[in-house]
């Protein structure tokens, strides 16, 4: 009889302790010591429950009731400056936001926003092999995630990862791939869809930023402009991707500032050329031909005077 | 003593049926999405792993930059054969390619003159009964595209 009630005993605290963890591991897809943190919210922080984190895009955020689900992919700010650049302009270090401004960047927005801002410079600093900066850029791009409750990026050996392989500039890419990346996930996983939308907003006018102040004074612009308003598609689907979150105000803030510069890219005309497809096999073939956009001088001053006045506006708000 | 007894065996099995769930983090990287691909290649903006219904069409939007070689590709768990992949011109609609026309080939490899809009369709095709839970055929899905600049052609 007293093995029987031992045995239950033992059952009994066995379940228990299996509650406690199951309960512990709920559903929030926070990381170990992370705050939820939006800008909607931002007066009343949540603290959530503590889980491992998850590098997975899973189907949160988009409506699974419907039968078709939209994903938008959307390319890294490196990947943007290295398609608009091509290597044909010369760096200039003096066109990333100090990093002495950081300290002024108090709100959520401001800090999100420039967030952003600063990890199209780290790319742009990586693409240069700015090594100097480039460990400095990671640094205050930690210090704002910190601030922000984006912790997960940062976790395990990253510093000792960028100190070993500051001098292998494809490591550094990837590296500020993974962070950024992560970055966005974290944010999707927690449902942050304002502060997630600041980060890429200033990393996308960043990215128009640095090529077009490049190159301003060059007679020999016409490749880079029109570079400058093929992005014209990213902007139009990271805009549209938005339209689902518009009831949220700061969402609607940054459909203005995105509105802004999207209608000016698409104002750009087009030249369209007979669409080719010449197959070598069935899972393998060219597409020749296509749209051409065409860029005239008055449309890059224009689309270059609202990427400064917008840009400005962020690095010096507070 | 009862009651308390098996609420926590509710909580307890509550437990074990999530922590069988499905988890798909990093699913891309496995074997099972090793695609066929020349070292030049790399990985265009973010791949993508997901937990899918089976069944249930999911639409991927890129930008395509032009004078560029591309491999997409599509990849899911051990037992689901077929995925059906389809990239569509986001401009007029036109498909650009469907794998139903190709033995549902999970990858395809293609190069683009200028820069294109389109969107990824993939639907992991049931090859079971659906009928009673589809809740049950969620499984792992991977997705992500690769890129080269095309090479230039001719001597230097």
């Amino acid at each position: 009889m007293s093995t029987r009630i031992k045995m239950r005993t033992i059952i009994y605290k066995i379940l228990v302790l299996i509650s406690i963890v199951s309960l512990s591991g709920c559903q929030s897809n926070t990381t170990p010591g992370e705050k939820q943190q939006s800008v909607a919210g931002s007066d009343s922080v949540n603290v959530l429950d503590e889980v491992p984190g998850n590098d997975s895009m899973d189907t949160a955020g988009t409506n699974e009731s419907s039968e078709r689900i939209e994903i938008i992919m959307l390319p890294s700010p490196d990947e943007i400056l290295n398609e608009i650049l091509d290597g044909s302009v010369k760096y200039n270090s003096s066109l990333v936001n100090n990093l002495q401004n950081e300290n002024k960047y108090l709100s959520v927005k401001s800090q999100a926003l420039n967030l952003g801002i600063y990890l199209t410079d780290l790319a742009y600093i990586n693409i240069n092999n700015d090594k100097t900066s480039a460990f400095q850029y990671f640094r205050i791009i930690r210090e704002l995630s910190q601030k922000l409750n984006i912790y997960q990026p940062f976790y395990g050996d990253l510093f000792n990862r960028i100190q070993k392989n500051i001098a292998n500039q494809d490591s550094m890419n990837s590296i500020f791939k993974e962070i950024y990346y992560k970055m966005l996930e974290t944010l999707d996983n927690s449902k942050q869809n304002d502060i997630h939308a600041f980060i890429v907003t200033g990393a996308l006018i960043e990215s128009l930023y640095i090529p077009s102040v490049s190159i301003e004074k060059s007679s020999d612009y016409e490749v880079v402009a029109t570079k400058i308003f093929e992005q014209k598609f990213i902007f139009n689907n990271f805009y549209e991707h938005l339209d689902q979150y518009k009831k949220e105000k700061y969402i609607r803030e940054v459909m203005l500032i995105l509105g802004d510069i999207r209608d000016i890219l698409n104002k750009a005309s087009i030249k369209s050329n007979e669409k080719v497809v010449l197959h070598k096999d069935k899972g393998n073939f060219t597409i020749s031909g296509g749209d051409e956009i065409v860029v005239t001088e008055q449309m890059f001053k224009t689309i270059s005077k609202r990427i400064k006045e917008i840009r400005s506006e962020i690095v010096n708000s507070n | 003593m009862k009651i308390r007894f098996l609420g926590i065996l509710m909580l307890s099995l509550c437990y074990f049926v999530s922590g069988s769930a499905q988890s798909c983090s990093g699913f891309y990287k496995t074997s099972r999405c090793g695609f066929k691909q020349s070292s030049d290649f790399k990985q265009y903006g973010q791949a993508k792993s997901a937990a899918v219904m089976v069944g249930k069409e999911y639409k991927y939007e890129a930008v395509l930059y032009g004078m560029k070689d591309y491999i997409v590709g599509a990849c899911t768990e051990a037992g689901y054969k077929k995925i059906h992949l389809k990239i569509t011109d986001k401009k007029n609609n036109e498909v650009i390619y469907d794998n139903e026309e190709d033995d549902y080939n999970s990858n395809v490899a293609f190069s683009i003159e200028t820069t294109t809009n389109v969107e990824i369709a993939v639907e992991i095709v049931s090859e079971k009964d659906e009928s009673e839970d589809p809740e049950q055929y969620r499984v792992c899905l991977g997705v992500q595209i690769l890129w080269r600049k095309i090479p230039k052609m001719g001597f230097n």
